[in-house]
């Protein structure tokens, strides 16, 4: 999945009005909060057939962190 | 610190206040729209009946802010939340919804087919749940204030006979709503129940005719000492809830019940 695909299904999950970018710093995002890390960890296994652990996504600093998790 | 009362028992809307009341062709549903457009609300009318929701417009306080939106629920149900999203789209953020549509049907136990007993947890259960994914979606509603009202049922804590699958499908969403009300209290989006009585409505008729009951009304008054209800008993509550007057109310089921828990039992 190529960037700009990941970012426009990361903000419908994060249910976010304005668009994404890889840099965003997710901890400035009002959207990020337990109910969007527990969506994105959906997200994962639904998109990525990735199974992820809450505690490993809260580490990740940036959009693009989350995206090479996914892949990874 | 100011206590004063206000001037008057019912809130006022803003026209930019949106609501969404489903099942708003009849009964409860049509008392809690018209309820809300006469208050100032701009009413999103949803129901299977267009013609019913018509004349639920051409009775209305202000026509111009009473939408229609006809539509059969269980029609491609996993798509609710787009639908709400696509409402939004068209009508502006909401500031509430009623989730009244439902539908009842005897179903004694030994009687119980799984088809069936599906299908009233469909409508009765799966559509409020999925339409209040769509509400809680944060690009679909006001913030902070807005509020869902779930029209749950007396039998979900006090069943009656013969009901499995109605009593079941609305017990669960009494405590859906509980759970719905906690994942969204710090957005600001406050979750309530009313939980009715028997209602003079179609759904009550209809209920009473699959049993063979040609005299509902009297069938049942002995059960309430203020006489069975009207969907006009149970919109004020709904008013008052979805507006921000009930701003420290969420999580709550409401029962109104003509006086039968109070004393109706013994009565």
């Amino acid at each position: 999945m190529d960037e700009n695909k990941f970012l426009a299904l990361f903000q419908d999950t994060l249910q976010r009005e304005t668009p994404l970018n890889m840099d965003d710093i997710l901890a400035s995002l009002e959207e990020w909060d337990s109910l969007a890390a527990m969506a994105s960890i959906a997200l994962a296994e639904r998109e990525f057939s990735k199974r992820l652990k809450l505690k490993e996504l809260k580490q990740q600093k940036t959009v693009r962190d989350v995206y090479e998790l996914f892949r990874a | 610190m100011n206590c004063s009362a206000p001037n008057k028992v019912l809130p006022d809307f803003a026209e930019s206040d949106v609501i969404l009341v489903t099942g708003a062709s009849s009964g409860i549903g049509a008392g809690i729209a018209s309820l809300l457009n006469s208050l100032g609300a701009t009413v999103i009318a949803s129901g299977r009946s267009q013609e019913k929701l018509n004349a639920l417009r051409n009775d209305c306080a202000e026509p111009e802010r009473f939408h229609l939106e006809p539509k059969d629920l269980l029609d491609e149900m996993d798509a609710l939340p787009k639908w709400v999203s696509g409402l939004v789209a068209k009508y502006g953020k909401l500031k509430g919804m009623v989730c009244s549509a439902g539908i009842a049907s005897p179903m004694p136990l030994q009687l119980m087919e799984l088809e069936k007993a599906r299908r009233i947890f469909d409508i009765n259960y799966f559509v409020p749940m999925l339409l209040a994914k769509g509400f809680c979606d944060r690009r679909n509603n006001a913030g902070r204030g807005a509020a869902i009202l779930f029209l749950g049922s007396m039998a979900a804590t006090n069943p009656l006979r013969a009901q499995v699958a109605y009593t079941g499908s609305k017990a669960a969403v009494v405590a859906s709503a509980k759970g719905i009300s906690l994942e969204y209290s710090s957005a600001g989006i406050r979750v309530n129940c009313i939980s009715p009585a028997e209602v003079a409505t179609p759904l009550f008729y209809g209920f009473s005719e699959e049993l063979g009951d040609e005299a509902p009304e009297e069938s049942v008054s002995g059960r309430y000492p203020l006489g069975i209800g009207s969907p006009g008993d149970i919109a004020p509550l709904a008013a008052f809830l979805l507006s921000d007057q009930a701003g420290w109310i969420t999580g709550q089921n409401y029962i109104l019940d003509g006086g039968y828990n109070g004393c109706g039992a013994n009565w």
